[in-house]
């Protein structure tokens, strides 16, 4: 996998001058500093290459198992995740070696030379069962989506289950790269997506109004009473361990039952499950969208009707509260969603309670489709998202004093997504610079280099130490 | 648009207008996506994902038994998160579904609260074991590393 990249930050003073890209914040620079940032030196180089043969790849770290590639800022959770945030800081990474990419990842180089990065981790892989959709980097930092589907005999694997799940992403008017789809379109880089093929012997799945019964991989089953869809979890479990590489962690697990354009059946427990075939197919996407947001990011209904079985005095779910403050997502009251859900506030009404439960917004993804997801929907889906991805996939090597290094380097996620705050010796040089930086022009001397990798995103207002990672370099300048 | 998809139509159309929902009909759509500039649908062409009824109540209960726990592990409240899992044991003993999804959160607990070999053990083993378990990555990270 090779992605081009575009051109990023060079640090000199007369290279600030001649581009076009965000220039460092002089104001935070002291003199002796200015006079440093000489032109860049030829041999180093301090632009990004735009190309890249991605060889030498070692095996790298194993995905799953290693951090061996991977800075650490603190502990990798964030969000709801259990172990205990650490969100930023400076890094020590482990050593490991280096080369070019590794398993079909590649990292363009800072110059002429190729990238002193550490190991990138292994390539995505779907298996042999498997088809993949969307490959954006290393398995052990992306989120891994997995989608499968029950009541598709062979002969429609390639066709009918494929199309049913393009839908589910790509669908054009409500898919997951809509604007409906926001914060996924925004972090779609971040996200690994493979299919997985499984045949089941009918193409139906029981039907709970017709007494249909049907032969299929996870018995799928659904009714029009409940509109309930739901498929034997622990049956899709052994099929994604059967089928995936075992060093590939999963993180979201997805099924797409056939039940034909007229059953519109769902679930959002551990496993989403979605009608696949439901047509108009705008619905099937938005409702696969709105059962992920119970799946993957334990979001409540906002659905204010009454309903004899529901406990409307405790709402634990980060976009309902009992409190008519709004307290829980009091960041974002006020907040004028223009265009999505409107203002952000306190509505009563939600999880199946027409009182005594409160919404942030008239609408949204988590009530009556389609809608955009609200604010607190969508700060809790971004912290669920780097829960699981930090943002610098590799760097250089920082366990030792690099003598005279030359350029330094880290590699993020998404560039289009992440900024880099480059610091030397404590005083930041830019608030937006790329992935590489020149030190060849540093003073004699030792100085501690740090890159500070931040998302930058109006829609998360919390915790927003969790959407950050630092590495910090010792260099020595002859 | 079939039959049933009307009846959904309609159906979401009331739910609507008897419990005071107002759309957002307001938006305007995005100039920076290359897919088609969203228009946001009329009350009546909105519909509700589903129902509510006691299959999905339970879900949604089993659900919010885990954020549950995933707030205790957070706020590292350990005696809360074994009193859930306790209580998942006991409420939903009948639940295959989750059924990873409870060792997962025992294994969680039992590594944040006691890190070890004993948990790293157990850590390992749900790793190895539970290869289609959404919660191995957790388990992996809160465990062995």
């Amino acid at each position: 996998m090779s992605k081009a990249r575009p051109a990023r930050t060079m640090y000199t003073r007369e290279n600030r001058e001649t581009t076009d890209e965000p220039r460092m914040k002089t104001a935070r620079l002291t003199p002796v500093l200015l006079l440093i940032l000489t032109p860049c030196v030829a041999t180093a180089g301090c632009v990004v290459s735009k190309s890249s043969d991605g060889s030498g790849g070692s095996a790298g770290a194993n995905g799953g198992n290693s951090a061996g590639g991977q800075a650490t800022g603190g502990s990798s959770a964030g969000g709801s995740t259990a172990a205990g945030s650490g969100g930023a800081g400076a890094t020590t990474s482990t050593g490991g070696t280096q080369s070019g990419g590794s398993g079909g990842v590649t990292f363009q180089a800072c110059g002429s030379e190729q990238p002193r990065l550490e190991a990138g981790g292994e390539a995505f892989d779907c298996g042999s069962s498997g088809e993949i959709l969307e490959d954006k980097g290393r398995p052990d930092n992306r989120v891994n989506f997995v989608i499968l589907g029950d009541g598709y005999t062979a002969d429609l694997l390639d066709t009918l289950f494929m199309e049913h799940v393009k839908n589910l992403l790509y669908n054009t008017e409500q898919g997951y790269l809509t604007e409906l789809g926001e914060p996924y379109r925004r972090y779609w880089s971040y996200i690994n997506i493979c299919a997985l093929k499984v045949p089941s012997n009918e193409a139906c799945v029981d039907d709970g109004d017709t007494g249909q019964l049907c032969d299929t991989a996870f018995n799928g089953r659904g009714d029009d009473t409940s509109r309930l869809g739901t498929v034997n979890n622990g049956l899709v479990h052994s099929a994604v361990a059967a089928l995936m590489p075992p060093s590939i962690d999963v993180d979201w697990e997805a099924v797409a039952l056939n039940a034909g354009p007229d059953n519109w059946w769902a679930s959002g427990g551990e496993v989403m499950v979605w009608s696949g075939g439901y047509s108009p197919q705008k619905h099937a996407s938005s409702q696969g969208i709105h059962e992920g947001g119970h799946t993957f990011h334990g979001l409540a209904d906002e659905y204010a009707y009454f309903n004899p079985n529901a406990d409307c005095t405790k709402a634990v779910e980060p976009n309902v509260t009992t409190d008519p403050s709004g307290a829980k997502w009091t960041e974002w009251i006020d907040f004028d969603h223009t265009p999505g859900t409107g203002t952000q506030g306190v509505y009563e009404g939600g999880r199946y309670c027409t009182q005594g439960i409160y919404r942030p917004s008239p609408n949204s993804q988590m009530n009556q489709l389609p809608d955009y997801f609200n604010m607190p929907s969508q700060q809790k889906m971004i912290h669920d998202i780097y829960a699981i991805v930090r943002p610098i996939d590799a760097h250089t090597p920082n366990d030792t004093t690099l003598n005279d290094p030359g350029v330094l380097q880290v590699r993020l996620v998404d560039p289009s997504v992440l900024k880099v705050e480059w610091l030397v010796d404590d005083e930041s040089l830019t608030n937006d610079g790329g992935e590489c930086f020149d030190v060849a022009s540093l003073p004699s001397g030792a100085h501690t280099v740090v890159a500070r990798v931040y998302d930058d995103t109006p829609w998360v207002r919390d915790s927003r130490d969790d959407l950050e990672q630092s590495v910090t370099w010792t260099v020595s300048i002859p | 648009m079939n039959k049933k998809h009307l009846k959904l139509l309609l159906g979401g159309a009331l739910a609507a207008l008897c419990c005071g929902f107002v759309g957002n009909l307001l938006a305007e759509p995005s100039d920076d996506s290359a897919s088609p500039p969203w228009k946001a649908p009329s009350i009546a062409e909105r519909v509700q994902a589903h129902p509510m009824t006691p299959a999905r109540q339970r879900l949604s209960d089993q659900r919010r038994l885990f954020t549950r726990l995933d707030q205790a592990l957070a706020s590292r409240d350990f005696a809360e998160a074994r009193r859930l899992l306790a209580r998942h044991d006991s409420e939903f003993s009948e639940t295959e579904a989750w059924r990873d999804w409870r060792a997962g959160y025992q294994a969680l607990t039992d590594c944040l609260e006691h890190p070890g070999a004993e948990s790293t053990a157990a850590g390992q083993r749900f790793v190895d074991e539970q290869r289609g378990s959404t919660l191995r990555r957790r388990v992996r990270r809160a465990c062995l590393k």
